[in-house]
C-alpha cells in the first residue's frame, strides 16, 4: 500500500527559516496562506505536532491516496 | 519513581489576574468537569494555577502534568491517584497496591478508587495538565469511566490543545461540564493592556495595543513574545506597526525575533538544552560542558523567557511548550549535527541518577541503540513487575523492529509483551528471531525454552510445552524461569503425568510464594485442585479450589481467567452438596473466565465440565452443543494431551444418556440434590437436615427418583445415576 499524501493549510505565510527546518514537506505560499504537503501517517502526526508546538493551529488538514 | 515535579502546581508567575475566568471556575464547583481546551500558548496553565492561589478558592488541589511517557496505563492511573493524594491524603491507597498487579483496572482499581473519593470529608479537585499527549484509547476509556461515576466530592480539570476523545457531550448536556475554549482565553483589550503598560511597564498608547490585539486575537503567548522584543526597544511603535502589516504566523515573527534579540551565550544555551523535557543547573551543565547553569535558569525566568518553574525551590523548570518547540526547530534547522550528542549527554546524566526511564528516551532520541538496548535489557523485567508493560512495549516500539532483531534479549523482551497482550503468532515470530541470532548464553537460551514452553501451551501442544519447560528448568535459575514457573507443571498434568505434575506445581507454588507472585500461586493451585479432582478426590479438590479462590479474592483477582481451573473443582464440590444453582454459576464462570485466557486446553476443559453440568441438569440439547464448542477447541489443538479422551469419554456418557430408557431429564432439581446425597454417606435423615427439609419429604423424592430411574434400591439409584453422567 502506497502511503497516503497529506495536504496542511495553514494560516499566514511560513518564513524559509521556520519552513527549512520541516523535512520532507514542500512548502507552497500563497495570498495569506501556506500549504505543507507530504507523505504518510506518522509523517502528518508529527508535522501537525510540531505545528501546535508552535503555536500554529492547521485551517485544513486533507489526506488522499 | 514518579518525578515530583509532576505533581507540583506549578509556582504562579508575574501576570495579569483573569478575574472574569476565575469566576467562571469557581462558579463551576458544582460541575463534575472543567474543560480547559486551547492551542499551545493560550494560558491555560497559567490560568487554572491561578484558580488554586485564589483565596475564593478554598477545595485542596492535585495536579499532574502530563508528558508523552504517561502514555502507559498503569504510569497514568499512579500519577493521577498520587496527584489525588496530594490533595487528600490516604485516598486510593488500595487502589494504588493493586495497580500493579495483575487486577482489572475498570473493574477492580478504579471502583476502589471511586470508593475512597465518596468518602471524602471535603471536595477537591484533580487537575490533568496537557491531556493532549495522550493517546492510548485504554487511558480515555478509563477516563470516562471515572467521569461517568465520578462522586461530587471530586472535581477533574483537564487542560488540553484539542478537544478529548471522551464522552464529554454527556456532561454538557447535563450542566455537568464547565467549557474554557480559545475565544475565553483571548486576552480582552482591557487585560492586554493591564499586561503591557501595568505590568510590564511598557508605556504603549491605546492605537499600540489595539494594533497589537488585533494582530494577535488576544493570544497570550503573542502578547508575551511581542513584550519580550518590546521591552528591548525604544521604537516600540514602528516595532508594532511592521508586526502588524506582517503575514507570517506569530511564533514565525515574534519567536525568532524574540531569539535574535538574545546575546549569542543566551541563545546558544537556549538552543542546546532545548532537547530537555525537564531541566536543572547541573543537568544544563553537563550537557553543556560549563558551569553556572543555575543562574543563567534564573536569569531567563527574570527576563521572561518563557522558561517554567516546575518546583517552588525553582531546581527544575522547563520551557513553556511553545518555545521549546520554536527552540528545538531553530536547532534542528541551524545545528542538526549536535543534537545526538546532546540526547546522549542526557541519557548519560538521567542514567547515573536512576531516572531510568527518562535515560531510554534520550537514548533512543540519540539514535544510540548499544545504549538503549542495554538499558531496556537492563531494566525491563523491573518495569513489567511494576506492571508496566505498556513502557516497555513503547521503548522497544520507538527503537524500531530493525534495531530489536539485532539483539536476543530485546526479541525475547518483544515475545514476553506478546504472551500478556495475547498474540500468539507474535510470539513464535520473535522466538524465531531470537533463535536466529544465535547467542548461546545462559540466559538467552533459558529465555528460548521458557517463552516456548508458555508458547506451546497456550497453542495447544502440552507435548512441546513440557519438553521446554525441562530444557528451560535445566538452564538453571535465571530471570526468565518464573515466567514458565506453573506452566511446566500444569503441561505435564494435561499430557498425562499426574505424578510428576503434582510435584513440580507444589514446587511452584512455593517459588511463586517467595516471589510473592499471587497469580501464579492462584494458577498452580488451581492445577492441583483440577489434579486431585480428575483423580475423584473431591474433598481435596474443593479444599484447594476454596484456598486457591480465597487468595484470588484478597488480591483482587477473582475474576481472573487463572481461576478458571479452581471453579470447574468448586462447580462439583457444590454440586455434592445439593447446591446446583450455584454449581452451574461456577461453571459458566468457568467457561468466560478461561476463554479470556489463551491457554485453549484450559478453555476446553472448562467447556467439557460446563457439559457435564448442563447434562446432570437435564439440559441434553444446551450439553450437546457445549461438547460440539469443546470439540472444535479441542481440534485446534496440535496435542491436547489427556484432553482428547475426557473429550471423548464425555460424548460417549452424552450419547448414552440419550438413549431412553429412564433418563435423567426427567429429574427436578431436587431430585437431583438428593440424588447427589445419595451417592454419599449420609443417611435419609441427615439428607433432609442437610438440605433443610423433612424426612417425609426426602423419603418422597427418593420414590420418585426409583420410579424415574426405574431402579428398586439406593446403590442401584446411584450406580444408574453414574452411568447416565447425572452424578
Amino acid at each position: 500500500m502506497a502511503s497516503q499524501r497529506y495536504r496542511i493549510v495553514v494560516a499566514g505565510r511560513l518564513s524559509e527559516r521556520l519552513g527549512s527546518a520541516f523535512r520532507d514537506v514542500t512548502l507552497e505560499r500563497r495570498r495569506g496562506v501556506t500549504v505543507l504537503r507530504g507523505e504518510g501517517q506518522a509523517h502528518l502526526d508529527s508535522v501537525l505536532a510540531r505545528l501546535g508546538n508552535l503555536g500554529i493551529e492547521p485551517l485544513e488538514v486533507e489526506q488522499n491516496d | 519513581m514518579l518525578a515530583a515535579t509532576k505533581l507540583q502546581v506549578p509556582p504562579r508567575r508575574l501576570g495579569v489576574t483573569r478575574e472574569r475566568l476565575i469566576e467562571l471556575l469557581t462558579a463551576g464547583d458544582a460541575a463534575k468537569l472543567i474543560l480547559v481546551c486551547a492551542p499551545a500558548g493560550s494560558g491555560k496553565t497559567t490560568l487554572l494555577s491561578e484558580w488554586h492561589a485564589t483565596d475564593e478558592e478554598r477545595r485542596s488541589f492535585g495536579w499532574l502534568s502530563l508528558d508523552a511517557s504517561d502514555n502507559d496505563t498503569v504510569r497514568f492511573l499512579d500519577g493521577a491517584i498520587t496527584a489525588l493524594q496530594a490533595a487528600a491524603p490516604g485516598a486510593g491507597e488500595e487502589a494504588l497496591g493493586a495497580l500493579t498487579g495483575p487486577a482489572s483496572l475498570a473493574d477492580v482499581v478504579l471502583p476502589s478508587l471511586i470508593n475512597d473519593v465518596a468518602a471524602l470529608p471535603e471536595p477537591v479537585v484533580l487537575v490533568l495538565d496537557d491531556y493532549h499527549v495522550i493517546s492510548n484509547k485504554r487511558i480515555h476509556a478509563l477516563v470516562d469511566v471515572l467521569l461517568e461515576h465520578l462522586p461530587r466530592t471530586l472535581q477533574l480539570a483537564i487542560a488540553t490543545r484539542s478537544q478529548p476523545p471522551l464522552a464529554v457531550d454527556r456532561l454538557r448536556a447535563r450542566r455537568d461540564l464547565v467549557d474554557i475554549g480559545v475565544d475565553e482565553l483571548r486576552f480582552t483589550d482591557a487585560e492586554a493592556e493591564r499586561l503591557l503598560n501595568d505590568i510590564l511597564s511598557l508605556d504603549l498608547d491605546d492605537g499600540d495595543i489595539e494594533q497589537l490585539q488585533s494582530r494577535t486575537e488576544g493570544w497570550a503567548a503573542g502578547l508575551q513574545l511581542a513584550a519580550l522584543s518590546l521591552t528591548r526597544r525604544a521604537d516600540a511603535h514602528d516595532f508594532i506597526a511592521s508586526f502588524a502589516g506582517d503575514d507570517r504566523p506569530i511564533v514565525d515573527y515574534l519567536g525568532f525575533e524574540a531569539l535574535d534579540g538574545q546575546p549569542a551565550e543566551v541563545r546558544d544555551f537556549l538552543l542546546r538544552t532545548s532537547v530537555l523535557d525537564r531541566m536543572t543547573g547541573p543537568l544544563c551543565d553537563s550537557l553543556l560542558d560549563m558551569n553556572g547553569s543555575d543562574a543563567m535558569l534564573a536569569g531567563l525566568e527574570r527576563a521572561g523567557l518563557f522558561l517554567v518553574p516546575l518546583d517552588s525551590k525553582r531546581e527544575w523548570y522547563r520551557y513553556h511548550h511553545l518555545f521549546s518547540g520554536l527552540l528545538r526547530h531553530e536547532l534542528a534547522r541551524t545545528d542538526p549535527k549536535s543534537v545526538p550528542e546532546l540526547h546522549r549527554r542526557a541519557s548519560t546524566w538521567f542514567g547515573e541518577r536512576g531516572s531510568v526511564s527518562e535515560a531510554i528516551q534520550h537514548a533512543i532520541s540519540a539514535g544510540d541503540v548499544t545504549r538503549a538496548s542495554e538499558l531496556i535489557s537492563a531494566h525491563w523485567y523491573g518495569y513489567l513487575q511494576r506492571g508496566r508493560i505498556e513502557t516497555v512495549a513503547a521503548w522497544l516500539d520507538e527503537l524500531g523492529d530493525d534495531n530489536v532483531r539485532t539483539d536476543a534479549g530485546l526479541c525475547l523482551t518483544k515475545a514476553w509483551i506478546a504472551v500478556n497482550t495475547g498474540h500468539l503468532d507474535d510470539v513464535a515470530r520473535w522466538i524465531e528471531c531470537a533463535e536466529r541470532i544465535g547467542d548461546d548464553s545462559l540466559e538467552v537460551e533459558s529465555g528460548i525454552a521458557a517463552l516456548q514452553e508458555i508458547h506451546r501451551y497456550m497453542d495447544g501442544d502440552v507435548d512441546a510445552a513440557v519438553a521446554a519447560g525441562r530444557r528451560s528448568v535445566e538452564r538453571g535459575q535465571t530471570p526468565w524461569r518464573p515466567m514458565g514457573c506453573p506452566v511446566l507443571g500444569i503441561a505435564l498434568f494435561w499430557s498425562g503425568h499426574p505424578d510428576e505434575a503434582a510435584r513440580e506445581l507444589e514446587r511452584s507454588v512455593d517459588t511463586a510464594e517467595s516471589a510473592g507472585n499471587h497469580l501464579s500461586v492462584i494458577h498452580a493451585t488451581s492445577a492441583i485442585a483440577t489434579i486431585r479432582l480428575e483423580e475423584g478426590d473431591l474433598e481435596s479438590a474443593g479444599v484447594l479450589a476454596k484456598t486457591a479462590l480465597e487468595r484470588a479474592d484478597d488480591a483482587n483477582l477473582s475474576e481472573h481467567w487463572a481461576t478458571a481451573m479452581s471453579r470447574v473443582a468448586q462447580s462439583r464440590f457444590l454440586e455434592r452438596r445439593g447446591k446446583l444453582a450455584e454449581a452451574r454459576q461456577a461453571v459458566d464462570l468457568s467457561v468466560e473466565l478461561a476463554r479470556q485466557g489463551v491457554a485453549s486446553v484450559e478453555t476446553a476443559y472448562s467447556l467439557l465440565s460446563q457439559a457435564e453440568v448442563r447434562q446432570r441438569q437435564g439440559e441434553r440439547e444446551a450439553a450437546v452443543q457445549i461438547l460440539r464448542d469443546a470439540r472444535a477447541v479441542v481440534e485446534r489443538c496440535p496435542r491436547p494431551g489427556i484432553l482428547e479422551q475426557m473429550l471423548a469419554r464425555a460424548e460417549r456418557r452424552l450419547r448414552r444418556a440419550g438413549g431412553g430408557n429412564g433418563h435423567a431429564g426427567d429429574l427436578t432439581d431436587r431430585e437431583l440434590s438428593v440424588l447427589q446425597l445419595l451417592s454419599g454417606e449420609l443417611s435419609q435423615r441427615e439428607i433432609a437436615g442437610t438440605l433443610f427439609v423433612s424426612l417425609n419429604t426426602v423419603k418422597s423424592h427418593v420414590k420418585s427418583i426409583y420410579r424415574k430411574l426405574r431402579v428398586d434400591s439406593r446403590d442401584e439409584a446411584v450406580s444408574r445415576a453414574r452411568e447416565l453422567g447425572v452424578i
